[in-house]
């Protein structure tokens, strides 16, 4: 390091030049060498050192930098993910930064937004002028903007509201470089202010409804002090009123207060319970009313505060001690601070009295054992007691309000108003009647009935008493008298003196007496062997052994015996003892027993079979012929039987039945089956008698057997019985052809009486035969069997009927017969015929029907709308084009078929038809298949039942031809009228092209005077140009005269004189008549006038007029003559005649009229003037006429309408 | 004495013997000539501007009906809607050779149209005109 060359670095102070120096003053500069060295290591070591410094700077700086490429990282992070948006915008406004969550909020990204949009673009159109008008000025001013609300849109174009803080950053010149904006959201706030803002709306309705009502409640205070204010007054009234009234009150009225002491009352409170005013005064409610002490006062008037109001009943203690009923009305009022009770007295003593009264009757009522109604006027039960009610098995409530009417047979309406006014005229009154329990039975009840009135209340109070029972009884003995006295026993009451002290009829008859006489009669007078004595002895006896029976002769009133049988006993009747008994007589019976022993031997040997039969079914005895008929051989075989064995019928029971039935009726006469020993059954005819013999009963029984007799007549009865009632006419003829026997069918059908009929003979019902006839018939009868065939019969009145016969042959009686059965079959074939022929012309109908809507392709339908199924027939099928089977339902086909257009209509044109009409027509269009379009009208009927459609049926037809037709009719019109209407303008327009020129021609012509000293041929010319143009503008007015009376518009009718027409017609035209000498006569004297349009008038004249000298006759003066006429319809008739040249009618006939149609070549003539007249008069409904003979004259004969 | 008329009317010859008419019968003093609606409007925007001195505002208006550029009707309209101010002192008079119906009738119910004048404005017209402005005095 101490080698100078290594200097190279060295300082610039070490140059070549002085390493000489340097060498030379090396010595002694060795010293400072040495320093210098000393002072270059300073100077290394402190560049090292710098060095040294500088690398540990570097380090430290590339740590820094990294630390700040870390921060930088965390504030991007920061930045971009921050909870507010950030964007950074350019002096123009473009955003040059933005951060993520402000694009997120937007829905933009990075590349939509950086440098390519300002940020007030994206801003809503009012944030736009906002930018404009606050946010960018203010930033201008300020440098800064804090808080400005905008509304951001978003990519979806939905809003965002922010509020936005803005600083803008400058550099020296002023010159905007940068503006950095903070967005927060303030979505959520937004909608809090937007509540806020309700809120505060709604708090400051209620606000002012606050107000108003406070405003109102003022006003309602003032109305109510004066509403107080009216109270107080009428309380004041009301006071005074009170207290009249209280004073004067007719009911005792008194108050008392807490301490039970008597505040106040009015007269009559003292009065009633006999004190004086004075003395009252000091008395306590204890005084007065005994059921109070001090403990039930304060409860009650606890309990009265409470309530306000409460109604005791209790007793209140008189002066005297006596006590009196009462209900007392106990009002709580409070006075001022006085409290007191104010009590109505009402004394109840006289309704308690009632009550108690009541009370007892009611019970009385009730319990009496004795029914007892209370009826209305109306016969309803208006109160019954329980008996009553029992008495008819009602209960009392069931019975309530029925009516007597309903209950009682022996009433209706008519009779119970008779019973009613009779009770109520007699007060009261008894009947017998038989109300109808409520089982049905009827009870006897003889009723007391009285007529009570009730307030209003009109009663009939009756008492029944039930005599079912008695009546029973009464029946009962009227029957056992009546059996005592008309029985044919004998009977008779004995006293112990033997005296007859009552007997029957029977009695008396027996022993020839009449009853009268019979009286007084003793024992004795009829038993001679009898004195007193026995008498009394066989009384004793008879008491002994009650019951006696013995045979006795009596002597008869005539003398003579008869043998009786007494029976006889001894009874206690009426608290006497009586001798009671009966006499039979047996005088018959012991002849009997002797007559019997004779007849035995015949009914031994008769014929009829007899039996006795006891009461037990055993035989008592019977002949050989009974034994016979029953198939046994002796008496003793049968003797070993009973009833039982004949009759299988029998069973004990239905044998004692026979018996009793036998024993009542003594005979009975009847047939029965019977079974013989053999099993066999017969018919046995039996007359069986219940005989007495001695003392046995038996039934004698005569038999017969009947069996083969039986069979027959009942076949006999059945035939004819048949025969009578059948409906086919059965007759029996002779062999001779006279009826032999016929039934009722046979003579009604033929239309005779019975006895007519019989009279009859077989040719009067067939006038074709003879006796002839009815003999060969009767043989083929005779061989056949039988025949049958139809034929003609003959009825009475000679009418024929055709009848179906069948004929047999019978042999009756050794008699031949031909029985006939006649069947009337008139009726049949008639009807036949007639079904034949209805069935015939319903085929005819409807084939004609179907011919029909064939031909008229009509098409027929039937829609059931409960199934909602319809029908359709062939027709319709091909109106609409379908064919069967193309839809589901024939529904869905016509829907589908229908015209877009038309079928919204249609559906909702039927629906509404379907709901209130009886039919249902329409058109509408449809379209086929083929999208061709047809019209289909249609037409049907509602049926409804109960107002409720069920079924429409109805035809359809294609109207597509009519409707098409009408389109083109329409169209054609429209067409007409629009061509008319430009015609018209058309006919306008030219004719005011040609006017406006024409006129300007008539103007000059009326200017030009031409001078004199113009040429002639000049002066011609002009007066030539004169004249044509002057025609030309008459003819052109003329036509515009004709087209304006055909629009026929504004006419307006007058009543015109004819007189003053003419005047004015002939006054324009007079020198014209004057010079061509016309004579006018004119007489409008018979229709002086006439409704027209002035100017047409005025018109015809002068048209018919000009034209009468226009045309003439060359050879004469014209004279015209004009007369009117009424006809006989009214209307009138105007007539010009003049003696002209005519017309040719053979030519002109139909063209007189017509336009510009001239006859003549006159020069004057336009051929207008007839033209305008006929317009004008046939536009008002009138003609015009012409007659004309050339070289004679024309008459032109106007009638006005 | 009437000072000015307005004439409007496209056909020279009318124009020609209107002016004639006018003049025979003195029955004014000064006459402009309008050729079709447009021109007359002009000129009442020039009086409306100044342009032209309310001297020579014409206190009737002779109106065609069937002219080129703006007939008649149009006129009408555009004076009635631009110069309000001038409709009520001016007389119009449609003089026309029209015959449609609806031009006498619109003419009727318009109320600042006097008279539907059939051509041409000969004496009988004029003495119309007086005698419906109620200037008989002067003839």
């Amino acid at each position: 390091m101490t080698e100078i060359t290594d200097f190279n670095f060295a300082e610039d102070d070490f140059t070549a030049a002085n390493l000489v120096k340097l060498e030379l003053i090396k010595s002694e500069k060795e010293l400072d060498l040495n320093n210098l060295a000393e002072l270059l290591n300073q100077v290394v070591a402190k560049k090292v050192a710098k060095i040294s410094q500088e690398k540990d700077e570097f380090y430290d700086k590339q740590l820094a930098s990294k630390e700040l490429a870390s921060k930088e990282l965390e504030l991007e992070t920061f930045y971009n993910q921050s909870p507010c948006g950030y964007f950074s915008t350019d002096g123009n406004g473009i955003i040059t930064k933005i951060n993520n969550t402000l694009l997120v909020w937007l829905g933009y990204s990075k590349e939509d937004i950086i440098g390519k949009v300002t940020w007030q673009s994206l801003l809503s159109v009012g944030g736009k002028m906002y930018f404009e008008t606050h946010y960018s000025p203010l930033l201008q001013m300020q440098g800064f903007v804090q808080e400005i609300s905008f509304e951001m849109v978003k990519k979806d174009n939905s809003r965002l509201p922010i509020l936005i803080n803005t600083k803008q950053i400058r550099d020296e010149n002023g010159n905007v470089q940068v503006n950095y904006s903070t967005v927060f959201e303030v979505s959520q706030r937004k909608s809090y202010e937007n509540e806020l803002l309700i809120a505060k709306r709604t708090a400051e309705d209620q606000n002012k409804l606050i107000h108003e009502t406070n405003e109102k409640l003022l006003v309602s205070e003032e109305e109510l002090k004066s509403t107080i204010e009216e109270i107080e007054r009428l309380n004041e009234n009301l006071n005074e009123l009170v207290e009249y009234t209280f004073k004067n009150a007719s009911i005792p009225i008194y108050f008392v207060s807490e301490d039970a002491s008597i505040y106040d009352f009015n007269d009559i409170t003292a009065e009633n319970l006999g004190y004086t005013s004075k003395e009252f005064h000091k008395l306590k409610i204890y005084d007065l009313d005994i059921n109070y002490d001090e403990k039930k006062w304060a409860s009650e008037w606890a309990q009265l505060k409470a309530k306000k109001k409460i109604t005791i009943e209790t007793q209140q203690k008189k002066k005297d001690g006596t006590l009196i009923d009462v209900i007392i009305t106990a009002n709580y009022v409070k006075y001022g601070d006085l409290e007191l009770r104010c009590s109505f007295v009402l004394d109840i003593t006289e309704k308690k009295k009632l009550e108690n009264e009541l009370k007892l009757i009611d019970f009385t009522f009730n319990n009496s054992a004795m029914p007892i109604f209370l009826v209305k006027e109306d016969s309803s039960i208006y109160n019954i007691n329980e008996a009553a009610a029992k008495g008819l098995a009602y209960s009392q409530e069931e019975l309530k309000g029925k009516k007597i009417i309903e209950l009682d047979d022996n009433f209706d309406e008519e009779q119970w108003a008779l019973h009613w006014a009779d009770v109520k005229a007699n007060g009261s009154k008894t009947i017998e009647t038989n109300p109808t329990k409520k089982d049905g039975t009827i009870s006897d009840l003889i009723i007391n009935i009285n007529y009570l009135k009730h307030g209003d209340l009109e009663l009939l109070c009756s008492y029944a008493i039930d005599i079912t029972e008695k009546k029973k009884l009464e029946q009962q003995l009227n029957l056992l008298d009546y059996s005592y006295k008309h029985t044919d026993s004998a009977m008779f009451f004995l006293d112990r003196d033997g005296l007859y002290i009552d007997n029957n009829q029977a009695t008396a008859n027996l022993l020839g007496y009449s009853y009268e006489e019979f009286r007084g009669k003793t024992a004795m007078d009829i038993n001679p062997l009898l004195t007193k004595e026995s008498w009394v002895k066989r009384w004793e006896e008879l008491k002994r052994t009650p019951y006696q029976n013995f045979d006795v002769k009596l002597k008869r009133k005539d003398g003579t015996f008869i043998d009786v049988a007494v029976t006889t006993n001894i009874i206690e009747l009426n608290d006497k003892i009586v001798n009671f008994g009966f006499y039979r007589d047996i005088t018959e019976k012991k002849k009997l027993e002797d007559n019997l022993k004779l007849s035995a031997f015949t009914i031994d040997n008769a014929a009829w079979g007899l039996a006795y039969i006891k009461a037990d079914g055993t035989i008592h005895n019977c002949n050989l012929a009974f034994a016979k008929l029953y198939g046994n051989t002796s008496v003793e075989e049968v003797m070993t039987k009973t009833a039982f064995d004949f009759g299988s019928a029998y069973t004990t029971d239905t044998w004692k039945q026979y018996w009793d039935e036998l024993k009542q009726k003594k005979n009975l006469h009847y047939i029965v089956k019977r079974t013989k020993k053999d099993g066999t059954i017969v018919d046995m005819e039996i007359n069986a008698n219940m005989i007495q013999f001695g003392d046995l009963e038996l039934n004698c029984v005569y038999v017969n057997d009947v069996t083969e007799k039986k069979k027959g007549e009942e076949r006999l009865k059945l035939s004819d019985y048949i025969i009578q009632k059948a409906t086919a006419a059965i007759y029996l003829l002779k062999l001779d052809g006279s009826i032999y026997d016929f039934n009722e069918a046979a003579y009604t059908m033929l239309g005779y009486t019975k006895e007519e009929f019989a009279m009859l003979s077989q040719m009067d019902l067939d006038h074709q035969i003879n006796p002839a006839i009815i003999a060969e018939r009767f043989e083929v009868l005779r061989r056949t069997g039988h025949l049958n065939f139809q034929a003609k019969m003959v009825k009475k009145g000679g009418a024929l009927i055709d009848v179906e016969k069948t004929s047999t042959f019978i042999v009756y009686d050794g008699l031949e017969l031909k029985c006939s059965f006649i069947t009337e079959i008139t009726e049949i074939k008639k009807a036949q015929s007639e079904i034949y022929s209805v069935n015939e012309l319903l085929q005819r109908q409807t084939n004609r029907l179907l011919l029909a809507t064939k031909s008229a392709k009509l098409g027929i339908w039937d829609w059931d709308l409960e199934n909602d199924s319809i029908f359709w027939d062939e027709g319709m099928y091909e109106l609409y084009g379908i064919t069967a089977n193309e839809f589901k339902t024939l529904k869905e086909g016509w829907i589908a078929r229908l015209h877009e257009e038309d079928r919204a209509k249609i559906l909702t044109e039927m629906q509404l038809n379907l709901k209130n009409k009886n039919e249902f027509n329409s058109e509408f269009r449809i379209v086929w298949r083929d999208s061709s379009i047809r019209y289909i009208g249609t037409s049907g009927f509602i049926e409804r039942v109960d107002g409720k459609a069920k079924r429409i049926i109805g035809v359809s037809w294609d109207v597509t031809m009519e409707k098409e037709a009408a389109l083109e009719k329409e169209t054609l019109l429209k067409e007409l009228v629009a061509n008319n209407l430009e015609l018209k303008q058309f006919t306008y327009i030219t004719s005011h092209n040609l006017r406006a020129p024409l006129t300007n021609l008539v103007s000059i012509c009326d200017i030009i005077q031409p001078e004199t000293g113009i040429d002639e041929f000049t002066m011609q010319l002009i007066e030539g140009f004169k004249t044509s143009t002057y025609n030309l503008n008459e003819t052109l007015n003329d036509l515009i005269e004709v087209l304006i009376i055909k629009e026929n518009r504004s006419i307006h009718k007058d009543l015109l004189t004819f007189e003053e027409i003419f005047k004015k017609i002939t006054e324009s035209l007079s020198m014209s008549l004057l010079e061509k000498k016309v004579i006018i006569n004119a007489d409008f004297s018979v229709a002086h006038s006439v409704v027209f349009v002035n100017e047409y008038l005025e018109s015809v004249f002068l048209n018919l007029l000009t034209n009468a000298i226009k045309y003439r006759h060359p050879d004469r003066d014209p004279i015209i003559t004009i007369r009117t006429s009424r006809e006989p319809d009214g209307d009138t008739k105007l007539t010009f005649t003049d003696n002209g040249i005519g017309i040719n009618m053979a030519l002109a006939k139909d063209k007189i009229f017509g336009l510009y149609k001239r006859f003549h070549n006159n020069s004057d003539s336009k051929g207008i003037g007839l033209y305008l007249i006929h317009s004008q008069i046939t536009t008002l409904g009138g003609k015009i006429e012409v007659e004309s003979e050339e070289n004679i004259g024309t008459t032109f004969t106007i009638t006005f309408k | 004495m009437i000072n000015t008329v307005l004439s409007i009317e496209d056909d020279k010859v009318t124009q020609l013997l209107n002016k004639f008419h006018l003049n025979a019968n003195k029955f004014c003093t000064n006459i402009i000539v309008a050729y079709n609606g447009l021109e007359a409007i002009d000129f009442f925007k020039k009086l409306d501007s100044g342009e032209v001195s309310m001297e020579s505002f014409p206190e009737i208006i002779f109106l065609d009906l069937n002219m080129p550029v703006m007939d008649g009707w149009d006129f009408f309209k555009t004076f009635k809607r631009d110069f309000v101010q001038f409709e009520e002192k001016t007389k119009i008079f449609i003089l026309s050779s029209s015959i449609n119906p609806a031009d006498i009738e619109r003419a009727k119910n318009e109320k600042s149209i006097v008279a539907f004048l059939d051509k041409p404005l000969n004496a009988s017209n004029l003495k119309k005109v007086i005698n419906l402005l109620g200037l008989n005095e002067h003839i």
